[in-house]
């Protein structure tokens, strides 16, 4: 048996850690050689997605070293290491691998200091033994099974019935924005083979997947579905990811059997009551991760998950929610980086899942609901999903229609609300209706709907975590705009990446200069339910 | 342009001597590192900073046709600067070099594990080489030295410092908080080895500063506040007493001299409680003052709160100072018993060694005590101070009673020094004393360019050599004002324009407000970065949610790259 040696990567900073390693070597303090120092000039470049993406890649430890509060070289840079730091703990915390990571504060004096602390952040990690990536199975990347020619691929996705009508362009949103965009261009490219045409247009890449221009194609070309696959045939690289390609990075963490989650359930709270097993599944997705990746950006998303719990336990469901359970993978499907962990996670995924006896799933994320929906019997096979897939609209509605929501009684005076259809839920996977029944049915609201809505809605402007830009940004405002529009003050979202994007807008902190921002509240159906119920405890709206 | 070229890697692996060779395989380091992606050229040296190093490394550039070298040696804190000149010289881009650490990382630090350290060189090429091929070329900028030095503290060191500058016909302000010029001198009773007055030296330079119109003497003045680099500090000056009206600056260079002050000992051998027992400090000013009581007899106790006591330091000037009042007394009252308690002496030198010869001649004692068994001191009958010792020649106790029994103490930071040295973003080293960029290499600068160091702030020195660093620091200071400007580090923060959102979430992680929101843009607004205001902190990437701002030099893609060089084992 061999003994573990740990791998460890040090980021220190230039002006006090460097130089404090240098003074250890000075010195000749003598510590162990798994440290591995990687300079940056401040402890403030270190970013989350760099530690994760290390842990991703099997690292087994990751220290951050910075100058002591008050010496920082460059002011306060490492007060937003500090900051960045206590994200990634939050969300290694989920992963059971905050022990991993430490930052430590260490001045260009203190060599001995320096020394003792790789010294001890060694033993630390020589006693947590090997990070479960270091033999990883899976990973994402280019996967194996698509051949990486255009023809096929035209073959495969029906695209060569293009009519060159131009509806397809006519709705397109990005067109809208960059007139140089245009699907049936992309078609084109595509049926002419000139892959690098593709991709130095960044045409492939500009599309946010919203599925207007299939929803329009007279022809039945599966625009979406030949993005998808092209997407996979281009590249596996996350240049265009946001946030750092930190939620790709974490799908493929959770792709590999041997990475457990026991903080998973960490926001499951006193009184609420959920199971291991049962009848109805509760599929939370990425939402425990969504808050301290987007600590940069100032949203609040994950209330969610409580207020679907106490809905759901209002109503006399006790949910079984699974602390095994990974992400869909959606997010590596469009992003071309299935590689081989997309089919991992599915399988993994579907095996928890039968594990539990649930019938029925249900979704808080319609990304989740269409990957399990239309993405998985596809890398499983056709009938790998024999329980019932439902996005939780669709399960309120249910509940409201056999009146098993105490409903209060209404008021003279209703709030006017629109609702935002998500693109997945929608388009892709046809529900419309589900969310209109819920908010039809709460008292003290009247739903107005914009100017584009069902299936014919608009888009938050983003999908995917991937490909977050100007144009996202300005069909996010131009998406509110159309709610106030509609005479409406609080937008209803019924994905919780659709309520990250908007909030996200309305919150940037901007300049003098910026735009004032439309004045819409954004909030989320089930929060929205759970409060009409007075299921909230406390807090206003 | 030659960097979208192929990369065309040469990697140079220093024995340094046998600092790095001597513990781990250097020539396997640079075997392996020929193995590497894109490296075409790989060679060991003996030493690559010396000049057949250096011409290797530029006749490997011109032959091999590099594009991108790599030194893996020491530190890029001492040597980047030397290693980035010669690819220059060889028509390099500077910043097509890279520096891998496999010294102060590694042979010297991992001294007893040979096989362990030279995996661990290898890999640390392996990184670098990862982010060699990620360089791109870029350039400095230069920006205007402000031609005004500034030199905190007025004591001999500052004043030293001040003259010089000035009189090399550059504006000086010298600022002490003291109402006076003059630091402990004016404190002291005579100086070896003259024996002079140090009034004497004190008044010459004090005249040769007001003499000179270039220097603007602010006393019972400090500085509040501090910003900028190198070239161009702004600096915010008070009165210390009153509140008066401020005063801003702006200069091109700082030298910290605010020396030390005489640790007071309370507690030890009876200080603050036994009448009779003074500092050195104190004696002298008696001394100086001429109402020192009558002396019969008198004990010095040596290293009192020194190594290990309070302080673990030696302070280097006590020994001397004992010394030197020892004989001082001796002189006053001849018949007088003086004897001086210690437990090592450091004389170090010609003329202190010969001091302190001198005092055994004019019958100074001298009585050695173990560490463990210092001496007693209490009150004594009649007014006098009861000294109990430890003879080890005799190996008996010897009690006294003395009529004065004076203590040396160690050189410490002033209380506040922290503030100042946050206010400078410098560090303090152990013992608080201001430290320096690096012992041998840089002993008078601090690791921020611009700022200098000299006298007591950096440690316990005596007047000689604190003159002298005095003149090292305005020499230091004086290479920047004559230059007239500072070619600027091009390792800033840039933004894509095409996929900035204008969020403006980099303008409020910024620590220097060097970012701003201009018209522009795919969406109305866009981030623009000062290259004068970034310092190239590496800040800002962090909270870019869309990747849009990057760090030249320190870039998600370099990063990355290295993470997962070491991870991948080299694909
Ligand atoms: S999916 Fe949406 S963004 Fe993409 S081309 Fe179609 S309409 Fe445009
Ligand atoms: S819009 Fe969405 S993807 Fe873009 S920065 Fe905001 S939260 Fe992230
Ligand atoms: S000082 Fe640095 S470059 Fe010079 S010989 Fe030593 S390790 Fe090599
Ligand atoms: S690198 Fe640092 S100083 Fe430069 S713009 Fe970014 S945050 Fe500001
Ligand atoms: S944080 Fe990024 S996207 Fe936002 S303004 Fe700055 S550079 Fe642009």
């Amino acid at each position: 048996m061999t003994t573990f040696e740990p791998e460890i990567v040090a980021l220190c900073c230039n002006w006090c850690s460097y130089a404090g390693a240098d003074l250890a070597g000075v010195s000749r303090i003598q510590y162990p050689p798994n440290v591995r120092i990687l300079r940056v000039m401040c402890s403030g470049r270190v970013e989350v997605g760099h530690i994760i993406r290390a842990l991703e890649m099997g690292a087994d430890g990751v220290l951050v070293t910075g100058c002591h509060p008050g010496d920082c070289h460059y002011i306060s840079g490492n007060e937003q290491a500090e900051k960045a730091i206590a994200a990634t703990k939050e969300i290694l915390t989920v992963l059971g691998m905050e022990d991993r990571l430490s930052l430590e504060w260490i001045s260009a004096a203190e060599g001995q200091r320096f020394g003792q602390v790789m010294t001890d952040f060694v033993e630390r990690i020589r006693a947590l033994g090997p990070n479960p990536m270091k033999e990883a199975k899976v990973s994402r990347g280019n996967p194996g099974d698509v051949p990486g020619r255009l023809e096929d691929l035209v073959d495969r996705t029906g695209v060569m019935y293009c009519l060159e009508c131009g509806k397809c362009e006519a709705t397109c949103p990005i067109t809208r924005m960059e007139i140089a965009y245009s699907p049936m261009l992309i078609v084109e490219e595509a049926l002419r083979d000139l892959p690098e045409e593709l991709e130095a247009d960044k045409g492939l890449w500009n599309c946010i997947t919203c599925g207007l221009c299939s929803h329009r194609c007279p022809s039945g070309v599966d625009f979406l579905e030949f993005v998808r696959q092209a997407r996979e045939v281009e590249t596996s690289s996350c240049d265009r990811c946001a946030h750092g390609g930190v939620f790709h990075a974490l799908a493929g963490i959770m792709a590999n059997e041997a990475v457990s989650q026991p903080g998973r359930l960490d926001w499951v709270e006193d009184g609420m009551e959920v199971a291991e097993k049962g009848e109805l599944l509760y599929f939370t997705g990425c939402l425990p991760y969504f808050e301290p990746v987007l600590w940069d950006v100032d949203v609040h998303p994950a209330g969610a998950l409580g207020s679907t719990v106490r809905v759901m336990n209002h109503a006399g469901i006790v949910p079984v929610v699974m602390a095994d359970e990974r992400c869909c993978g959606h997010d590596l499907v469009w992003s071309g980086q299935s590689g081989t962990a997309f089919a991992e996670l599915a399988r993994l995924n579907v095996e928890a899942i039968k594990a539990t006896g649930a019938r029925r799933v249900v979704f808080t994320c319609p990304e989740g609901l269409r990957t399990f929906a239309k993405d998985y019997p596809r890398v499983l096979g056709e009938d790998a999903i024999d329980f019932e897939l439902l996005h939780i609209t669709q399960l309120f509605a249910e509940l409201i229609e056999e009146g098993r929501l105490e409903l209060p009684e209404g008021t003279d005076e209703a709030v006017p609300l629109t609702i935002q259809d998500p693109c997945r839920l929608g388009r892709h996977m046809g529900i419309v209706d589900a969310p209109r029944k819920v908010l039809d049915s709460l008292p003290g609201y009247e739903l107005r709907e914009m100017e584009h809505h069902g299936l014919n809605a608009h888009c938050c402007g983003t999908s995917s975590w991937l490909n977050c830009g100007t144009f996202s940004k300005r069909i996010q405002v131009e998406r509110m705009t159309q709610a106030e529009d509609a005479g409406a003050d609080l937008l209803v979202t019924a994905c919780p990446k659709c309520f990250s994007h908007f909030n996200c807008t309305l919150n940037e902190p901007g300049s003098d200069d910026t735009p004032p921002k439309p004045a819409v509240e954004i909030v989320d159906i089930s929060v929205l339910l759970s409060k009409t119920l007075g299921l909230e405890g406390g807090g206003d709206r | 342009m030659r960097h979208d070229e192929e990369p065309r890697i040469g990697v140079f692996v220093c024995h340094c001597g046998s600092n790095i060779g001597g513990w781990l395989d250097v020539p396997a380091v640079a075997e392996y590192a020929g193995t590497l992606p894109y490296v075409v050229h790989s060679e060991d040296n003996l030493y690559t900073c010396a000049e057949d190093g250096l011409a290797a490394i530029r006749k490997a550039i011109k032959e091999q046709d590099l594009n991108r070298v790599i030194v893996a040696s020491c530190t890029p804190r001492t040597h980047e600067p030397l290693f980035q000149a010669t690819c220059e010289e060889a028509g390099l881009n500077r910043y097509l070099f890279e520096f891998v650490n496999i010294r102060d990382q590694c042979s010297w630090i991992h001294m007893s594990e040979w096989d362990a350290a030279t995996e661990k060189a290898k890999e640390l090429v392996r990184m670098g080489v990862a982010k060699a091929t990620r360089l791109v070329p870029l350039d400095r900028s230069t920006a205007p030295v402000e031609l005004v030095a500034m030199v905190l503290g007025g004591g001999i060191t500052g004043m030293t410092a001040a003259r010089a500058i000035a009189n090399s016909g550059f504006e000086v302000y010298l600022v002490e908080r003291r109402s006076v010029l003059g630091g402990l001198l004016n404190r002291l009773h005579k100086i070896w080895p003259t024996e002079e007055s140090p009034r004497q030296l004190l008044d010459g330079l004090e005249a040769d500063l007001e003499a000179n119109e270039r220097v603007h003497i602010l006393t019972g003045t400090e500085m509040v506040d501090l910003k900028g680099f190198v070239g161009n500090f702004d600096v915010t000056l008070m009165p210390v007493e009153g509140n008066g009206d401020g005063l801003d600056l702006k200069v091109g260079t700082i030298i910290v001299a605010t020396g030390a002050d005489e640790m007071k000992p309370d507690g030890l051998y009876g200080y603050g409680e036994v009448e009779g027992v003074v500092t050195e400090l104190e004696l002298e000013t008696m001394l100086r003052e001429g109402n020192l009581p009558e002396i019969g007899n008198a004990v010095f106790i040596q290293c009192t709160g020194a190594r290990g006591q309070r302080v673990t330091y030696c302070s280097r000037v006590c020994c001397m100072t004992g010394i030197k009042n020892a004989m001082e007394l001796r002189e006053l009252y001849p018949e007088a018993s003086i004897n001086v308690l210690y437990r090592d002496i450091m004389a170090y030198g010609i003329s202190y060694e010969e001091l302190y010869q001198r005092a055994r001649v004019k019958g100074v004692g001298f009585i050695r005590h173990p560490k463990e068994e210092p001496p007693r001191v209490e009150t004594g009958p009649d007014g006098k101070v009861r000294v109990t010792y430890r003879d080890v020649i005799l190996g008996r106790d010897i009690v006294q009673d003395v009529d004065l029994v004076v203590l040396s103490t160690p050189l410490v930071q002033h209380e506040d020094a922290k503030e100042l040295a946050q206010m400078l973003r410098v560090p303090l080293g152990q013992d608080r004393f201001f430290f320096e960029a690096h012992v041998k290499l840089r002993p008078i600068d601090f690791a921020s360019d611009g700022i200098f160091l000299a006298g007591t702030a950096h440690g316990p020195k005596d007047i000689e050599e604190s003159i002298v660093q005095a003149l090292g620091a305005a020499s230091r200071s004086l290479t920047f004002l004559k230059a007239g400007q500072v070619l600027s580090e091009p390792i800033v923060a840039v933004v894509d324009e095409d996929s900035c959102i204008g969020c403006g979430n980099c303008i409020e992680v910024c620590p220097y407000g060097a970012i701003e929101l201009k018209e522009g843009g795919k969406r109305g607004q866009v981030a623009e970065v000062n290259p004068g205001l970034c310092k190239g902190c590496g800040t800002c990437p962090g909270a870019c949610p869309s990747s849009s701002i990057q760090q030249l030099g320190f870039t998600d893609e370099q990063i990355l790259a290295m993470i997962t060089a070491l991870a991948n084992g080299g694909d």
